[in-house]
């Protein structure tokens, strides 16, 4: 009658519990989950367990008795639907019809919190308490003053219940552990995958394993139909009582979730382990604040540097253009007013002060120029790239008569660009082409096509071409692969055609077999696929 | 044709581009045309300053001012400002001719009503030559409100 009592006062619980309104069950959740636990243990306890299994024995051999527990279990799942939902639901075993194993699902997967919604199981976590051991809990939401909702795990003692069930050989029902749907363990009727003991040093590793864990109770149906050995009566008592406190514990997960509250502690070892876990979680939460803080302060000190060392190179560049710009004006000046009273040597030496200024206040110019490609905001529209680029031969045309003929126009693409900022970099890669081109009459192929997310322009010469080994330094500022009496030039403008393309969020490249010519290439996002900002980074 | 003095005022703080301007204004015979302030607030004491028996030549209004933007005191946008908003002067052509080539300027000074933005121009064979273009052209070719 021990385990009479014992069904009779869970299912009074569980009555009790189902007539709860959320705030009282938040309220009573702990102290009701603890009760429930020490009701399954006293009912599992050896004594009483040799005292069931005597009491089987003998009610096995009246048909009247077994009849009774039969429609005893029978009216309880009458009375207590949600309990018959879980006990009616096995993988292995016959529901007893089945449009009541669907019911019988639905009911169960209402009673499961959202996470798991997909899955009539509950997933649990395995937990290592202050003394070391290693239980399984279902995780309920939290919320403290000072955090977040978040979820601990509150089921101890079931654990520590079905253990005991385990060793004494589970049967009626099966328990399966499972590690992201992968089952682990299977406690089936008549034994247990792997041993017991084994399974206890899994759940060692299971700590260590990745989430998400599930844990799945299944009486099986067989059991509410009866027939079955004593130990089989035993396992419904404690399947139902699990099944209990599993569905309160669902059913309190999922109000507190819903509801994105309530606390629940079930003994001093969790409190100490949730106590733990708050101020680890407190403190990685704080060092993750504090590392945060300190990459945005550093990140806000780059950011200043990069826009003080901008400022500063436009500034050396612009105040020196001045006065380079004054050597340049009066060297002029006593050349044309004095030029004649001066002697040949001093006419070479005065034309060599000029040229070194006018170099300077060339490389200055470019200097400002690539400064400027860093600044400028960038408007971007639909740009018929080749509208552009016929308007770029045509003024390269007004200095270079050849470049008219020299420059084919292929298909090009339209772009969501910035047409000011397209327009420099056609002209910079076609006059370099041009420029490379030694040979007459020189042969410049601009084309473009789309690919994947991006747009691929290229411009493409028969000139003298590069030597691939230095590709890398092609796009750095003052960086040149020629001398300077071979072409002319200060090195600055691809870095400023680099810069302008990246700045779209695009890429630059080039090809070159040395003495056979070069492919320059650069790419621009599709429309769709961009954010561009102004800072010369692009988020995709 | 003879012109009324201060035809142009040059509002400029650097010696060496006054220099080479007003060298190149006197190859041209403007020099007496040209009144030179070497900063906003002179600019604008001349321009805008009270009328007084010591002063009475400066209600004389020029038909073009050539404005430098980076100045001491007053600088040239600020000045372009005070021009615009007052009377006497809001209609005069401003042409700024600075060093800056920053869009920033560019943009700005047009905001604030600037009729042309022009970058200082170094020039070997003929400094500083460029204002005297720039001159002829607002002098002799433009047609300014009367």
């Amino acid at each position: 009658m021990v385990f009479a009592l014992g069904v009779a006062g869970t299912f009074a619980l569980w009555r009790t519990i189902q007539r709860w309104q959320d705030a009282e069950l938040e309220a009573n959740a702990v102290a009701v989950a603890s009760l429930l636990a020490q009701v399954i243990e006293a009912q599992i306890d050896d004594h009483d367990l040799d005292a069931l299994r005597r009491w089987a024995d003998l009610s096995e051999r009246d048909p009247d008795s077994s009849a009774s527990w039969r429609s005893n279990a029978e009216l309880f799942l009458a009375n207590y639907p949600s309990f018959g939902a879980i006990l009616r639901v096995d993988d292995r075993g016959r529901p007893s019809d089945a449009a009541g194993e669907t019911e019988a699902r639905d009911a169960l997967r209402g009673l499961v919190p959202e996470t798991s919604a997909h899955s009539p199981d509950v997933s649990v976590g395995p937990i290592r308490l202050a003394d070391g051991r290693v239980a399984f809990g279902v995780p309920i939401p939290v919320r403290t003053a000072t955090k977040e909702p978040h979820v601990i795990f509150a089921l101890l003692e079931p654990a520590v219940a079905l253990r005991r069930l385990l060793e004494h050989g589970a049967a009626g029902y099966s328990v399966r552990v499972l590690c992201q749907s992968e089952e682990l363990f299977r406690a089936v009727p008549g034994g247990f995958e792997p041993r017991p003991d084994q399974f206890w040093k899994n759940a060692e590793v299971a700590l260590r394993m990745s989430p998400p864990w599930t844990v799945a109770v299944h009486p099986t149906a067989m059991l509410v139909g009866g027939a079955h050995q004593g130990p089989g009566i035993v396992a419904l008592i404690a399947g139902l009582m699990i099944s209990a406190l599993v569905a309160l514990l669902v059913h309190v997960s999922r109000v507190a979730r819903a509801r994105g509250l309530s606390l629940v502690r079930v003994d001093a070892d969790l409190r100490e382990s949730i106590g733990e876990t708050e101020r680890e979680e407190t403190e990685v939460r704080e060092l993750r604040g504090t590392f945060e803080t300190r990459v945005t302060q550093r990140t806000a000190t780059l950011q200043e540097t990069i826009g003080d060392l901008e400022t500063f190179n436009y500034s050396v560049a612009h105040d020196l253009r001045s006065p380079m710009g004054a050597v340049i004006n009066f060297a002029g000046i006593l050349e044309h007013d004095y030029g004649a009273s001066l002697d040949a040597n001093a006419r070479e030496y005065l034309g060599r002060i000029s040229a070194s200024a006018q170099g300077a206040v060339a490389l200055m110019n470019g200097l400002l120029a690539f400064s400027n490609s860093g600044r400028e905001e960038l408007h971007m529209r639909q740009v018929d790239m080749r509208d552009l680029v016929e308007g770029v031969r045509d003024d390269l045309a007004a200095e270079k008569p050849d470049a008219a003929s020299a420059v084919q126009i292929g298909a090009l693409p339209r772009a969501y660009a910035d047409s000011s900022m397209m327009r420099r970099v056609f002209t910079n890669l076609i006059s370099n082409a041009l420029k490379f081109s030694r040979e007459a009459p020189a042969q410049v192929e601009v084309g473009g096509y789309a690919q994947a997310n991006e747009l691929i322009y290229y411009v493409r010469d028969q000139g003298v071409g590069f030597d691939m080994r230095y590709a890398h330094k092609l796009f750095g500022v003052f960086e040149r692969l020629h001398s300077r009496g071979e072409f002319e030039g200060h090195g600055v403008g691809l870095a400023i055609v680099s810069r302008l393309v990246r700045r779209h969020g695009g890429r630059i490249w080039a090809q070159s077999v040395l003495g056979k010519g070069a492919t320059f290439f650069f790419s621009l996002p599709t429309r769709g696929s961009r954010d561009v900002r102004g800072d010369g980074t692009t988020q995709v | 044709m003879a012109r009324p003095k201060f035809d142009v005022l040059m509002v400029e703080d650097d010696s060496n581009d006054l220099l080479v301007a007003m060298r190149a204004f006197r190859r041209h015979g403007l020099e007496e045309n040209v009144k030179v302030v070497h900063d906003g607030a002179e600019a604008h004491d001349y321009l805008l300053g009270q009328d007084t028996a010591q002063n009475g030549e400066r209600r004389l209004v020029p038909r073009v001012i050539f404005l430098d933007l980076k100045m001491p005191k007053v600088d040239g946008l600020r000045l372009l400002e005070q021009l615009r908003s007052h009377p006497r002067t809001r209609a005069v052509p401003v042409v700024v001719v600075t060093s800056s080539d920053r869009e920033v300027d560019v943009r700005e000074a047009y905001r604030l009503g600037a009729n042309s933005f022009v970058v200082k121009q170094f020039d070997l064979e003929k400094p500083g030559e460029y204002l005297v273009d720039i001159a002829r052209y607002w002098l002799d070719l433009n047609r300014a409100a009367s």
